[in-house]
Order: structure tokens, then C-alpha cells, then sequence
């Protein structure tokens, strides 16, 4: 009886692979925030860009009127 | 038969290796792909505020009239940073979840951050920008 029931697993055994490969592979967790973003802090590319205009803008014109 | 047994109990932990509320894996994999758009937004408008801002500068007499030619594209990295900061609030929202079982703190957190990004890509529509955020199926 066991000898019958251990060669029908072995003979789904390919199947019973391909199946939990695929119950596996859905569950990969997701990439986190950070991993994407980095640190929330971090500043963006977008930031970045506005401070080099910035000091741009303040070699050509100087100081921005904060009052204004 | 303990062989039977152990290969049952084998194939047990390997299904239920990371399982979660399917739920809460949905989730995640929502905010990884909304932090993906975010990126790519995020290297395109970083371009265009370049290009933007040489046009303000050139053309530009006076540091006020610079400040407001590019006062709606430093309203565009303002917004998107806030996005970026409400993804990150999405979550810790679904960490919490995760440990308690209780939905409602992410389920606020989502909203806001449609809002965001809503009001982030209808801006970037307004300036004419090729980026566009995508907006997660959240409920709301």
C-alpha cells in the first residue's frame, strides 16, 4: 500500500515542483517603498534640479525677495 | 507512513511560506508599483523643470519675474514630494495592518494619497508634462 501511494507522489512529483515554484514565486513579497525611493528624506532628482536653478537664477538676478 | 507525514508537513511549509492576507500583499504590491511611477515621474519632471527653468532664466528681466514663470513647476516638486511622503505614510499604514488586523488606518492613508496624486498629475497635465503618475485602484 505505502509502495503504491509513494509511486503515484513520485510520479506527480514534477507537477507538485512546477506547482509550488508558482505558490512561491506569488508569494515574493513586494519591494519596499525605500527600495524604490530610498529613505524618505532623500531629496528627489525633481528638488535637486529646482536647487541648481535656483542658484541660478540667484547668480543672474541675486538673493530671492523672501518678503516678496 | 512517517514518511508520508513528513513530506505532508514539508509541503505544507512551503506553502505557507509569506503567506499573508491576500489583501495585505495586494496592497503592498500596489504601493511598490506606485513607488515605481513615482520614480519614473520623478526622473522625467526633474528634465522638464530643467528645461523649464533655463526658458524662465533667459527670459526673465527681473528675479521676480523668474520666481513667476517657474512658480508652477516648483508647485509640481512640492506636490510630488508630498506624494512621494504620503506613499511612504501608505506604507507604514499597511504595517500596521498587518499587525492588527484593522484596515482603517490604510484605508485613509490610500485616499490621501489618491488625492495626491490626483492633484499631481492634473498639474503636470496643466504644464503640459509627459510624465504621468499612475493612480492605484484604491477604494475610497
Amino acid at each position: 500500500m505505502l509502495k503504491t501511494i509513494l509511486s503515484f507522489i513520485t510520479a506527480l512529483l514534477p507537477m507538485l515542483v512546477r506547482i509550488i515554484t508558482r505558490i512561491v514565486k506569488r508569494n515574493k513579497p513586494a519591494l519596499k517603498a525605500e527600495e524604490v525611493l530610498g529613505e524618505p528624506e532623500t531629496q528627489t532628482y525633481t528638488e535637486a534640479a529646482q536647487a541648481r536653478a535656483r542658484a541660478d537664477a540667484e547668480a543672474k538676478f541675486g538673493p530671492e525677495d523672501k518678503a516678496g | 507512513m512517517r514518511h508520508l507525514v513528513l513530506l505532508a508537513v514539508a509541503l505544507l511549509m512551503v506553502v505557507s511560506t509569506g503567506c499573508r492576507p491576500r489583501d495585505i500583499r495586494e496592497a503592498r504590491h500596489v504601493v511598490a508599483a506606485s513607488a515605481q511611477s513615482l520614480q519614473l515621474v520623478d526622473l522625467q519632471l526633474a528634465e522638464e523643470y530643467k528645461d523649464a527653468a533655463d526658458v524662465c532664466l533667459h527670459g526673465s528681466q527681473s528675479r521676480a519675474q523668474y520666481d513667476k514663470c517657474i512658480d508652477d513647476w516648483d508647485y509640481a516638486s512640492e506636490l510630488l514630494s508630498r506624494t512621494r511622503l504620503q506613499l511612504f505614510q501608505v506604507q507604514y499604514s499597511i504595517d500596521l495592518w498587518e499587525a492588527t488586523g484593522k484596515a482603517d488606518q490604510f484605508k485613509r492613508e490610500a485616499c490621501v494619497y489618491l488625492e495626491k496624486a490626483a492633484e499631481l498629475q492634473t498639474l503636470l497635465d496643466t504644464l503640459k508634462s509627459s510624465a504621468h503618475v499612475a493612480l492605484p485602484e484604491f477604494q475610497c
